[in-house]
């Protein structure tokens, strides 16, 4: 641990993932506090408006503000700013209610006006306040930054979720086959060629096709990563294999078998502690391809859909059409934050395998 | 018991010999029996599953033919329960799977037909070839540059190694092999329509027997971004893995040995640790090829190219069950055949696997 | 000055914990026609000072002081195609593990036309294919013209170093280091090989440097012994001086570590010297061994003793009276003609722990009268003829005078 730490102020790049992760959860964690708005909450009339918060006016000075807009085009969606409109942003101000953590209720937000949107009424009165967009609306003139925040609770979970349950059907099944070997090792051996033979999307796609069409966001999510971990399994069930495979000459195994400890409880109690770095390591890297994967399914209209949101949904092909990609760059911004997250993971990884891989430390040089 | 030991000795006698005289051959011809058996249960895998799944794709294949096949139609298109379980019989849906699926294998193999899609009406076969050669050609060529310059580099840079040069192009590997493609490939896509450089789709807009030559360099000016978006994607992870493995064979003894006869530093580069990284690499590139169908099909969907990775994701957007099932089938071939091959190259570079060990 | 000379030799391997001193001042040189023996535990530079004499260390090597001459020359500063001409025609080496020492798909015939080719470039095809067969005969693989369209994985271990042997030999190098070339092979193997290239060595007149863990390997085959401990030159001279009047604390705990042949069990606890290597990263100012060491004085852990050469052995001397030592009853006579065999048959019937108890019987009454006994114990005996100089033989040690050591 000391050494991954002194490893973590040697290489920058990895601290500077590890900050960039702890930011992107930590903002996940508090999506509801930090976000100014809720994911479904829609301005009328704001429709691909584009982000409106700027440092300096005339009428306001240095401080963050808001210049209130009109809508000028309406079949390009094309907005002028009013002259002296500013509205300054202010600190932990009032909105839409909402439950933290789906416990406590708040109405809390960590930025906004309080100036009412259209008419006389704020949040408090049951109106709305005018709309800040540090990185746009979207189609519905919905908060981008909203979004995005709602959306990681989705995206930067299901790689966590979606490696556990592959990960846990690699051991068993990895486990058993290096355990067993022979016949049991032959079977699920090819068993996972069948897997790695049809290319991941296909395999995605075939499964998505198979398994049913019309569900909500919650069975969406479960079955994503149902079928991303079933596509994710046979990789690391061969590599657990292998370990497994060489572990188990050990004394202390045979000595565990002698007392008659039944095999999965050798496998997880005994062997698995054995590989931890290495599986640490095989998590780390894996997680980006499950993020990744949500986003492809999505990104094709196969996953996640309204109300539901997550980055691969703010990335789906019909909103970041090439049309609105060039109108309205700021639809781009979901995928800048998949950028960063699937970097960090990556380079996260890369120190970790650096640190806790001896085998592979050996093979690089 | 023993006879049926003998009669498998007695059969096996001519194949030892076989085995023995033409190793290759024989190395060859049992991976392509091994091939035939993997995709025969593979088959049969896929029908299970969608028989195991609830059933609103078979129910929606009932309808969909029975609002089409006149022979199935009734004048006021409302269809009883009972009506649908009597189309599902006559279709052969309410069969056991495995029966299923010997029926299209009957169908495929003995009567060459392999339907036709449920909502295009076209001959799946003539659908699925067409796109095929499509996918195919460009996923070769990506295979092809992908390996040819990921060689270069990672066999120069792994002479390199410890230098900035090295640590700078181990970084950039990584960003690249790190980079979300489908992030890469928008933002190429996006270049192309801001820059009006490139098109801003993968294939040229008119037929290659219109005119043969200007096809030719229209589908070149057309492929250039996606290819370059296959080519950043794949470059990263493969260009680590062969400098890894030629690292791991330049620290290997042999090497030593190599260089302490005065044998020249050039020849031990190429013709020992690069002959040898050879071999790991042929391993993975059936995975590789794999992954670059993986790959395209999103590159095929953003681009339109017409590719059979579109055809995948129209027929699954569609509920195009016959679509699906024949694509997820001749998909699995191709990689399939691309691993024999892999096997086979193996067998040619590498004397263990040809002799077995001794 | 010999044919190869290593002066002062410096070796650091830049790690991620910083520099590892592996090599850290040594002096030797081989004569030609000899053979020399290395001596010292896994961990001791033996490797690393052989490999730096044909300069195959890996990348992260630094030669921080020091230099290798051969016939004067030195070799760190030979450009790049000097040095791949020095490797093969005039130094070639075979290595510990033959079996990972052969690039796995190229047949011994392949293998055996490059190395030729690279140093003769103008010879046939049949040429080569002759010189092929000619160099495996004379290495006694049998069948050559058939094996040569093998693979190294069709070979076993035996086979493998023989034809390794015949691959160093195939550009007529004038000096061979053989890098613990029978570590991992049978001991029957083992005998056969080291036969091979003592043969070897009289009809090509070959200068050896035989590097091993094993003294009592060394002790039949080699003239003279260098016995290296963490990078240092501990002691150095004539087999025979070594072997039976050991001058350094290091060299007689690894004579009493040698088991007597056959012997697989004993209840009293083998002889080795206690303790570990020390740190490669931060190597004390004093003699490495210090620590170990039973006769450490504080002046030896402060700095390296300097080399104390013994004074030329007139009769009455130390050298001398150990050779009587050797004559008394018990300890029969090693000589050259026996050299395959391990000499550990030389032992008198005595226990092990009684020799070793001996010695630290000894070394605890120093000036005391028992010194002799090392000499019968081990026993290298008056056959084997002067040795080639005993006053080369040198020590690190300060002032842990051995007993029956004249001071």
């Amino acid at each position: 641990m000391r050494r991954f730490v002194h490893r973590l102020y040697k290489r920058k790049v990895a601290l500077i993932s590890v900050v960039a992760l702890v930011i992107l959860y930590g903002g996940m964690l508090f999506a509801e506090l930090i976000s100014p708005y809720e994911h479904t909450t829609v301005f009328e009339d704001h429709a691909y408006h584009p982000p409106n918060v700027s440092m300096y006016s005339d009428e306001l000075g240095f401080r963050p503000q808001v210049q209130k807009t009109a809508l000028v085009d309406e079949s390009n969606y094309r907005y002028a700013r009013i002259a002296d409109s500013h509205i300054p942003v202010k600190l932990f101000v009032k909105g839409p209610e909402y439950k933290l953590w789906g416990l406590i209720p708040m109405d809390l937000h960590l930025f906004g006006t309080t100036e009412p949107y259209e008419g006389t009424l704020t949040w408090e009165d049951g109106g709305q306040n005018y709309p800040v967009y540090l990185f746009g609306a979207d189609n519905l003139g919905r908060d981008m930054f909203t979004r995005i925040l709602y959306g990681s609770r989705i995206s930067l979970t299901i790689g966590f979720i979606g490696i556990a349950i592959s990960l846990t059907l690699a051991i068993i099944l990895g486990g058993f086959a290096g355990y067993y070997g022979g016949v049991t090792d032959w079977t699920i051996m090819r068993i996972a060629e069948f897997f790695i033979l049809i290319p991941g999307l296909y395999m995605i796609l075939f499964l998505r096709s198979v398994l049913s069409r019309d569900m909500d966001s919650g069975q969406a999510f479960i079955i994503i990563t149902i079928i991303l971990s079933l596509v994710g399994w046979p990789g690391s069930a061969r590599l657990v294999r292998g370990l497994v495979h060489s572990i188990k000459r050990e004394d202390f195994i045979t000595a565990a078998q002698l007392q008659g400890v039944p095999p999965l409880v050798i496998i997880f109690k005994q062997i698995v502690p054995q590989m931890s770095s290495i599986l640490i390591v095989s998590i780390t890297l894996g997680i980006p391809g499950f993020i990744l994967g949500e986003t492809v399914l999505s990104y094709l209209g196969l996953g996640i859909v309204d109300p539901a949101v997550s980055w691969g949904s703010l990335l789906n092909r019909e909103v970041t059409s090439l049309s609105n990609l060039t109108s309205f760059p700021w639809f781009l911004y979901p995928g800048l934050f998949l950028l960063v997250t699937t970097l960090a993971f990556n380079f996260l990884g890369d120190l970790l395998r650096d640190v806790l891989d001896p085998y592979y430390r050996e093979k690089s040089g | 018991m023993r006879h049926l030991v003998e009669l498998i000795q007695r059969v096996g006698r001519p194949l030892y010999y076989f085995k023995a005289k033409h190793p290759l051959a024989h190395f060859i011809a049992a991976r392509g029996v091994s091939m035939v058996v993997i995709l025969f249960v593979l088959g049969f895998a896929v029908f299970g599953l969608m028989s195991l799944t609830p059933g609103d794709m078979v129910d929606n294949y009932v309808r969909s033919q029975m609002l089409m096949q006149s022979e199935f139609r009734q004048s006021d298109n409302v269809y009883s329960e009972e009506a649908i379980e009597e189309v599902k019989t006559r279709l052969g849906l309410n069969l056991p799977f495995y029966e299923q699926y010997f029926q299209w294998l009957h169908q495929v193999f003995v009567e060459r037909d392999l339907g036709r899609s449920l909502i295009s009406r076209a001959p799946i076969l003539f659908l699925i070839r067409d796109r095929m050669v499509n996918s195919l050609i460009l996923n070769l060529i990506s295979l092809f540059f992908l390996t040819i310059i990921s060689f270069g580099l990672g066999i120069y840079f792994s002479s390199k190694v410890g230098t900035p040069l090295d640590i700078g192009a181990t970084f950039t590997a990584l960003f690249l092999h790190a980079f979300p493609g489908i992030l890469l490939l928008i933002l190429l896509q996006l270049f192309a329509a801001v820059s009006g450089l490139f098109p801003i789709t993968g294939y040229p807009d008119f037929p290659f027997r219109e005119a043969p030559t200007r096809f030719v360099f229209s589908y070149a000016h057309h492929i250039i971004l996606p290819l370059i978006g296959a080519f950043l994607s794949g470059i990263g992870g493969t260009m680590r893995m062969i400098r890894a493995t030629m690292l791991d064979q330049l620290g290997r003894p042999y090497i030593t040995s190599l260089r302490s006869r005065g044998v020249p530093e050039r020849r031990v580069y190429l013709a020992h640790a690069f002959r040898n990284t050879l071999n790991p690499f042929i391993t993975s590139s059936a995975n590789l090829f794999a992954s670059l169908f993986s790959g395209s099909l999103i590159l095929e969907i953003i681009f339109s190219y017409p590719g059979i990775g579109r055809l995948m994701y129209e027929a699954v957007r569609q509920e195009d069950i016959n679509l699906v099932l024949a694509n997820i089938m001749f998909i699995s071939f191709l990689i399939l055949v691309g691993m024999v091959v892999a096997d086979i190259l193996l067998a040619m570079v590498d004397p263990r696997i040809r002799y077995g060990r001794q | 000055m010999g044919i190869l000379d290593v002066e002062g030799l410096h070796i650091d391997f830049a790690t991620e914990k910083g520099p590892l001193h592996a090599v850290r001042g040594v002096d030797f040189s081989l004569q030609e026609g000899e053979v020399l023996g290395i001596v010292g535990e896994s961990g001791s530079g033996k490797s690393v000072t052989a490999h730096s004499t044909m300069r195959l260390l890996p990348s992260n090597t630094n030669y921080t002081g020091g230099d290798v001459r051969y016939r004067g020359q030195s070799v760190f500063a030979l450009e790049r195609e000097e040095l791949r001409r020095l490797r093969g025609p005039e130094i070639a080496i075979i290595f510990q593990e033959p079996g990972r020492s052969f690039d796995p798909i190229y047949t011994i015939g392949k293998a055996m036309a490059e190395t030729i080719r690279s140093h003769e470039p103008e010879l046939s095809e049949a040429e080569i294919y002759e010189k092929s067969v000619r160099l495996l005969k004379e290495t006694n693989v049998p069948f050559p013209e058939d094996r040569l369209s093998n693979y190294p994985h069709q070979f076993s271990g035996g086979l493998l170093q023989r034809i390794m042997i015949a691959l160093a030999l195939a550009s007529d190098p004038k000096v061979l280091i053989a890098d613990e070339p029978t570590t991992s092979l049978d001991v029957t193997i083992q005998a056969g090989i080291i036969d091979l290239l003592l043969r070897l060595k009289d009809e090509r007149n070959l200068s050896i440097i035989f590097i091993t863990h094993n003294l009592a390997l060394i002790s039949g085959i080699a003239d003279r012994i260098v016995v290296m401990y963490a990078g240092l030159v501990m002691e150095q001279g004539s087999a025979e001086a070594v072997l039976t009047s050991p001058r350094h604390p290091y060299t007689r705990a690894l004579l009493d570590s040698i088991l007597d042949l056959g012997q697989h069990y004993t209840d009293t606890p083998i002889a080795a010297p206690s303790g570990t290597v020390p740190d490669p990263y931060r190597p004390e100012a004093g003699c490495p061994f210090a620590p170990r060491c039973p006769l450490a004085a504080p002046a030896c852990r402060e700095a390296v003793p300097p080399i104390a050469e013994d004074p030329a052995p007139p009769p009455g001397t130390a050298a001398a009276r150990h050779r009587g030592g050797a004559e008394a009853p018990g300890g029969p006579a090693a000589g050259r003609d026996r050299e395959a065999e391990p000499p550990i048959a030389e032992g008198p019937a005595a226990a092990p722990d009684g020799a070793a108890r001996r010695h630290r019987g000894g070394a605890e009454a120093p000036e005391g009268p028992g010194g002799p006994a090392a000499g019968p114990d081990r026993g290298g005996g008056p056959g084997r003829g002067a040795p080639p100089g005993g006053a080369e033989h040198a020590a690190h040690v300060h002032r842990c005078r051995f007993p029956g050591v004249k001071e």
